[in-house]
């Protein structure tokens, strides 16, 4: 761009750059409107949790915190690991990013696996009652943000391997750790209100 | 204009998650057993009407804020003055959207839910007329202060103001639990939503055209067909929709086909079905007008209205790039600043940043505007509507039960998203901020 209004004006720096650019914004937008879909979900859980009930709620007690105190500890590994590449990245060190990465993606894979051992752990289905539906539906959603989360972070490793990242480009690996930061709060949240809340009863 | 569109599109990303989430319930509940909303099998039926109103109620704001902005906008270029009370109009518009998150239940005062909750938004629902009532003294002062020039355009606005008064007064009157109890089911709410739907968005809407098209196309919309236009319309509307609040108060319930003869309610609703029809004649009209004037509407030139905003600066229609230059904007009235004197300085419009060097666009600071860098825009590319094809084709198949395309239609919209996203040097940052 020429300009005509102030020609000894600096010229301004070309890009979309760190927190202010167009990547950082659509993720924070996305996130909010993603945070209100937890929202609402949690809303509706309680919304059950608060009706009178004939017997416990949920039927058969509160889910057991055997794998889901494991999945909660990685997510918050995983913001370290993902702080961690996107610090790398800003420093220029490649084989750090690409090891931060590749550990928050074996972090993100072991996280599936530990929802799916949740799940069979079960003896209830999803149609089993009310209660069951909610944690079924509310993990399986939780889940499918974090298949998300995997693949983002597996394109991000495969780009930095490609060399496209480097001090002064690293947008697209804050914008991934920013994604993993909404998923590891969205998961705490998660983790209160189906595993905590029926033991404060 | 911009404050109304800003205010819909926050609420819109904080409320359609709800609806999608009722619906993703309704959907497993159908198909995969679950237990959200069937009361035989320990769900929760009222929860349905929760969620979908949580949505629903903002979205009338979504709506009509947006609307309102557009006369907010176009009333003071047909008054020959500044709006009255600009920051007021503002602030009412964000507030009425906040407030507009609060008042849900209000659709719901006849479930037999706890008082304490009724009169909390019966409170709310009836506090918003106060930011809505800013903005009506504020349209109704600019006409009474100005020189107001009843263009087509202009009747449209005004006509506007009349139907949000009567509709919004018929809110009011349904936002009170008590009178509510008595009007809920009745044909009082089936007109107070024509008037909050059709007069408050349908009208300024039409206006927007008259007001406009000549920048979208040329042409101006021939001026003698729309009057005709817009009194067969208003007329057409307030035959047929203020009588169904006389058949709701005569005790006629609302979501009904047919009802035995004798309990009085043909008149009223011979007049509805009439105005209904010469309303929709007034619209047709109103399709004519557009259909003629594409082809022998006068020419209109930049400013046909002599409007003080930037888009009346560039040629009609305007060029695909709008500004070669990035105009410095120094007021709320860059093409009156020298008639009306406002703010200190003057727009710049004929110098600036030049568009030379591909897709380029400013970046700001959020709160100043003080341009902090060059953002570097992609081409125009198909892949955007390449993976809303892949997405609906997913959905589609899901809603179908056909899983094959929805696995399909989902890993080609992955595999669309790594393309699109892929990073390219051209688009990339190049720089670290100074300073």
């Amino acid at each position: 761009m020429v300009d005509q209004t102030f020609p000894n004006r600096p010229p301004l720096p070309v890009g979309s750059i760190g927190l202010h650019s167009a990547g950082f914004t659509g993720m924070a937008l996305l996130i909010l409107s993603e945070a209100s879909v937890f929202a609402y979900l949690f809303f509706a859980y309680f919304y059950f949790s608060v009706q009178p009930h004939s017997g416990a709620w949920p039927p058969s007690g509160p889910p057991s915190f055997k794998y889901s105190a494991l999945q909660a500890g990685i997510m918050l590994i995983g913001c370290a690991t993902a702080w961690w590449a996107n610090r790398s990245a800003a420093r220029g060190a490649r084989p750090a990013v690409l090891l931060a990465l590749g550990l928050s993606l074996l972090l993100a894979l072991s996280f599936i696996a530990l929802q799916f051992a949740d799940w069979y752990d079960k003896p209830y289905s999803l149609a089993s009652d009310a209660a069951s539906s909610f944690y079924f539906v509310i993990t399986g959603v939780h889940l499918a943000h974090v298949v998300a989360g995997a693949l983002m972070i597996a394109a991000v490793l495969v780009w930095s391997a490609l060399g496209y990242f480097g001090p002064v480009r690293h947008v697209p690996i804050l914008v991934t750790a920013f994604y993993w930061y909404f998923l590891a709060v969205a998961y705490l949240w998660l983790f209160f209100t189906l595993y905590g809340t029926p033991r404060l009863a | 204009m911009i404050w109304g569109t800003l205010s819909a599109n926050a609420a819109g990303m904080l409320v359609v998650p709800t609806v999608s989430v009722a619906c993703f319930f309704l959907w497993m509940d159908r198909n995969f057993g679950t237990h959200f909303f069937e009361a035989q099998r320990g769900g929760q039926p009222l929860l349905w009407q929760h969620l979908f109103w949580m949505f629903a109620h903002p979205w009338v704001y979504m709506i009509v804020l947006p609307a309102m902005g557009i006369v907010s906008d176009a009333i003071p270029t047909f008054c020959r003055r500044p709006l009255v009370g600009y920051t007021a109009v503002v602030l009412s518009t964000v507030l009425t959207q906040m407030i507009g998150f609060g008042v849900w239940l209000h659709h719901m005062f006849t479930t037999g839910l706890p008082v304490l909750g009724l009169s909390f938004f019966g409170a709310t629902s009836l506090l918003i007329t106060i930011p809505s009532a800013v903005q009506v003294f504020s349209w109704v002062a600019t006409i009474w202060t100005g020189r107001p020039v009843f263009t087509t355009a202009m009747l449209f606005f005004t006509g506007f103001i009349v139907l949000f008064v009567i509709g919004g007064v018929s809110g009011f009157m349904s936002g009170a639990v008590p009178v509510d109890w008595e009007l809920h089911n009745t044909y009082f709410i089936v007109g107070h939503i024509h008037y909050v739907l059709i007069g408050i968005n349908l009208f300024p809407v039409i206006g927007a055209v008259y007001y406009w098209f000549p920048k979208i196309t040329g042409r101006l919309l021939n001026e003698t067909l729309g009057k005709i236009n817009f009194w067969i319309m208003f007329v057409g509307f307030n035959v047929g929709f203020f009588t169904m609040h006389i058949t709701g108060l005569m005790g006629m319930p609302r979501r009904l086909y047919t009802y035995p003869a004798g309990l009085g309610w043909h008149v009223p609703n011979l007049i509805t079905t009439i105005g209904a029809f010469i309303l929709a004649f007034g619209i047709l009209l109103f399709f004519i007008n557009v259909g003629y004037s594409l082809k022998r509407g006068a020419i209109a030139g930049p400013n046909p209205w002599d409007a003080h905003s930037l888009e009346w600066s560039v040629s009609s229609p305007p060029p695909p790039y709008n500004f070669a230059v990035i105009p410095s904007v120094a007021s709320r009235h860059p093409l009156w600043e020298d008639r009306i004197g406002e703010g200190e300085g003057r727009s710049v419009l004929d110098r600036g940043l030049v568009l030379d060097d591909h897709h380029e666009t400013l970046g700001v600071s959020v709160f100043d505007g003080v341009p902090d860098m060059i953002f570097k825009m992609p081409s125009p590319t198909y892949l955007p509507l390449l993976l809303t094809l892949c997405i609906s084709a997913g959905f589609a198949g899901l809603i179908s039960h056909i899983w094959a395309i929805s696995y399909a239609g989902l890993g080609l919209g992955v595999l669309v998203s790594l393309i699109w996203l892929w990073p390219r040097e051209e688009v990339g940052q190049r720089e670290l901020l100074h300073g």
